[in-house]
């Protein structure tokens, strides 16, 4: 019995290429990718310079939702790195939480939700070997942090396509993600980056006893909406409710 | 033997288990008798930071430079997981079954329910199958009318409206249900604001995470703390799995057998003793107790339950999701505000239909059932490339762009109706419960056909267009307020318990919450279900119609 890691650590030196041929094709390049180290000339790349990524699976995160820079480096548009999912990640059953909150697209077995609770530890250190394991079939000896942006897309998009040992870790990590962008969990960084205003300010005093200081940010119109109205004296009664 | 002994034991602390235990509570005080609370899930009362002092003056300021704390916060979050429950069992691809979002923990339905808090209409409760009425005679929306009124008391019911020339502005309908009411003033219908459970609502949202502000009114505020200060006694983490009946009427008493976890799974077993056992864990779980217990032999002398697990109602919900035009951006933000707010009850009398616009929280939109969904639908939903195509990532900056196209112009909406109870929950092969949905009465169908025309012409009128009309796919209905399973009838061959929700041929073994309502509402079924626990508590403590408490449990 090959264990996963086996196979993948196997996969990773050519062991099992021939019989394996068709999961680890080369991967599909995605629309457009090209070589996302070298933007085509005369087109700025949004992503802009990247950073020094502590592990695999932060450089995974910038592959999920990623940060977009200037030139010059500065975040124009934060992603989930900026929105602090290691946060998420050290949440204790992060992953049956996710599930219990329908935010996993599938049920996961109760075994492989288990090997999920340790995503801020265990688990992390098992997808970073994970993703190593892929890289080798990219670049040889190169870590997949260390890869162009193009190759980590296409690895990332194989590891959604595992039948069954990845695909449940990538999609709690995917699910992460999201919690911290648009959960806002530790800030409202992904939020504001889809275009809603800050969730509160305390220095511009904005919500801080929960009502709006400002006329901008109250959720309501406090008028009437527009007519004509109907008479509803046949259906509704004096306090509101239906006849 | 059992570990210990109660004159009565209540299963469950939502709308039904609630109200009882407050009102048996007062009773038993006075009467010298002992209460227990038995609750699956956990008790989060209090662990929901949300003292607007304490949220101000605590904790580091965060990237952005502010204290900026939502309820998110992994301090609140994995609590919040605890409020649901795991409808996986419940649900089944490619099998015509109803997936339930229901409460857990302490609370029940209170925990995620958006408060909304309408009485039911009079045609409701005159509904009739065959020339027989579904609902007994003692029930009736004028002799529930005296109920509603002490449960919307209880619960800090309040009528809101679209102006503060009446009424503090917290008690403001939202901008999104505004915008609704435009919509719906375009296609000729209009929209009013609900009658919510709510109180000092800050209109900031996130109702379902845990507010920081309050607002909704669960029953940790209410009922349940009415029943702590009558010395009912809570037992929380422990699920019930079989109820015995042992010995004879009318010396009958019942043992509970279940399991009392704790965290991280370490389970032990327990067995408690009941004079009288009120089952009140909500209509799935009530009925797949009494259906677990029946298959397991410690019910089966004692019940007919032909009906038991039949006649079961998804309460007409229907959702769909769509778009508003660009005029209209984040007048409909997702996350803000109360959750629900304003109703449309233009199509009630032709139709048995209300519309109600609903909070669309942009995480869902990335994550949730609706992007999956998302993903399925074929077609071209959405103008401006907003839909992902068949095989598109849904990750990636690709998909960071169109969320950011179109997260902050998402409304969605449903409708309640009167279906025909086509449901039904029985236990599935892995003795789980499961609600089957096997085939969509006509007159239901065409009732959702009318409301999902009239939610298309809304967004249309609005410069907008529906993307989702197949809330309900692989046949499977998609419920937040499921009633029925142990109807309530006027006789053993037409439901499972009577009027009073003691089961037939099982005296003292009663059924208090959703399970017992005998039809669909047409309206959010939470005040429904406390009224009828109210009416139901009454009758009960007074002898009214029924054996008084006291003779009970004389022992």
């Amino acid at each position: 019995m090959v264990s996963r890691r086996q196979a993948l650590i196997g996969l990773a030196l050519g062991l099992f290429a021939a019989s394996s041929a068709s999961a680890c094709a080369k991967p599909r390049a995605a629309a457009g990718d090209g070589d996302a180290t070298k933007p085509p000339l005369g087109e700025l790349d949004p992503l802009g310079p990247e950073p020094k990524y502590r592990d695999n699976v932060d450089a995974l995160f910038d592959i999920l939702i990623p940060t977009e820079r200037d030139a010059e480096g500065n975040v124009t548009s934060p992603g989930a790195r900026e929105a602090q999912v290691d946060d998420v990640l050290t949440i204790d059953r992060f992953a049956a939480l996710a599930s219990a909150l329908g935010l996993l697209p599938i049920v996961l077995p109760d075994g492989a939700m288990r090997s999920l609770d340790a995503l801020g530890g265990a688990a992390r250190a098992a997808l970073n070997a994970d993703l190593d394991a892929l890289a080798a079939f990219e670049k040889p000896l190169t870590p997949f942090r260390e890869l162009p942006r193009a190759s980590r897309e296409a690895i990332t998009a194989r590891a959604f396509e595992d039948d069954n040992a990845l695909r449940p870790v990538m999609l709690a990590v995917r699910a992460a993600c999201f919690v911290a962008w648009l959960g806002a969990v530790t800030n409202d960084a992904g939020l504001r980056a889809v275009g809603f205003p800050a969730f509160e300010d305390f220095d511009d005093g904005l919500a801080i006893r929960g009502y709006p200081t400002r006329a901008g940010d109250d959720y309501t119109f406090n008028e009437e909406p527009p007519g004509p109205v109907e008479d509803l004296s046949l259906v509704l009664d004096a306090n509101g409710d239906l006849l | 033997m059992a570990d210990t002994y109660f004159d009565i034991v209540i299963i469950g602390s939502g709308f039904g288990g609630a109200v009882m235990a407050a009102r048996l509570g007062a009773w038993a005080r006075a009467n010298k008798k002992s209460i227990l609370v038995v609750e699956k899930g956990f008790d989060h009362t209090g662990q929901f930071d949300t003292d607007a002092s304490r949220v101000a003056d605590g904790g580091a300021r965060n990237a952005q430079g502010n204290r900026f704390k939502q309820t998110l916060d992994p301090r609140y979050v994995s609590t919040v997981a605890d409020l649901y429950t795991d409808t996986s069992g419940a649900f089944q691809k490619d099998v015509p079954s109803m997936s339930v979002l229901a409460g857990k923990g302490l609370g029940g339905g209170s925990n995620v329910y958006d408060g909304v808090s309408l009485r039911a209409p009079k045609e409701t409760f005159e509904q009739t199958r065959e020339g027989k009425r579904l609902w007994p005679t003692s029930y009736s929306r004028e002799l529930l009318n005296p109920y509603y009124v002490t449960a919307e008391k209880e619960l800090a019911v309040h009528r809101l409206e679209w102006t503060d020339k009446r009424v503090p502005h917290w008690q403001l309908a939202t901008k999104r249900d505004w915008v609704f009411a435009d919509g719906c003033a375009r296609i000729g219908a209009t929209a009013v604001p609900l009658k919510l459970a709510d109180k000092d609502d800050a209109n900031e949202g996130w109702w379902n995470q845990g507010q920081r502000f309050e607002g909704r009114q669960s029953l940790s505020k209410n009922y349940l703390q009415l029943a702590k200060s009558a010395g009912v006694a809570f037992r929380t983490c422990s699920e019930v799995d079989t109820i015995e009946r042992i010995g004879s009427s009318p010396r009958a008493t019942y043992v509970l057998r279940g399991k009392e976890t704790r965290t991280h799974g370490s389970a032990t077993d327990f067995e408690i003793e009941a004079g009288l056992v009120i089952v009140a864990a909500g209509a799935v779980a009530s009925t797949g107790l009494l259906l677990r217990s029946r298959a397991k032999g410690t019910l089966a002398s004692a019940l007919g339950f032909d009906l038991l697990g039949k006649h079961v109602s998804g309460n007409g919900d229907y959702g769909v999701s769509g778009v508003v035009g660009p005029t209209y951006e984040r007048a409909v933000e997702g996350q803000r505000g109360k959750p629900m707010s304003s109703f449309c009850p233009s199509f009630w009398r032709e139709h048995k239909l209300i519309l109600i616009p609903f909070h669309a929280e942009p995480l869902y939109l990335a994550l949730g059932q609706p992007t999956s969904m998302l993903r399925e639908a074929k077609g071209d939903f959405l103008r401006g490339g907003t839909t992902p195509s068949e095989g598109e990532r849904d990750w990636g900056l690709a998909f960071k762009k169109r969320l950011t196209s179109f997260t902050t112009r998402v409304l969605t909406m449903g409708c309640l109706a009167l279906d025909r109870c086509e449901g039904e929950i029985r236990l599935g092969t892995n003795g789980r419960t499961e609600v089957a949905w096997p085939a969509t009465h006509p007159e239901t169908e065409a009732r959702w056909r009318v409301a999902v025309d009239a939610m298309r012409r809304i967004y249309e009128s609005l410069d907008g267009e529906m993307y989702l009309d197949n809330y309900r796919r692989h046949g499977t209905v998609n419920t937040a307020h499921p009633l029925g399973g142990c109807r309530m009838a006027s006789s053993a061959t037409e439901g499972v318990v009577d009027a009073f929700g003691e089961v037939f041929g099982c005296e003292n073994l009663f059924v208090i919450d959703g399970a017992v309502i005998p039809s669909a509402l047409g309206v959010n079924p939470s005040l429904t279900i406390a009224a009828v626990a109210e009416s139901i508590a009454d009758r009960l403590t007074s002898g009214i119609g029924t054996r008084p408490l006291a003779d009970r449990l004389a022992r």
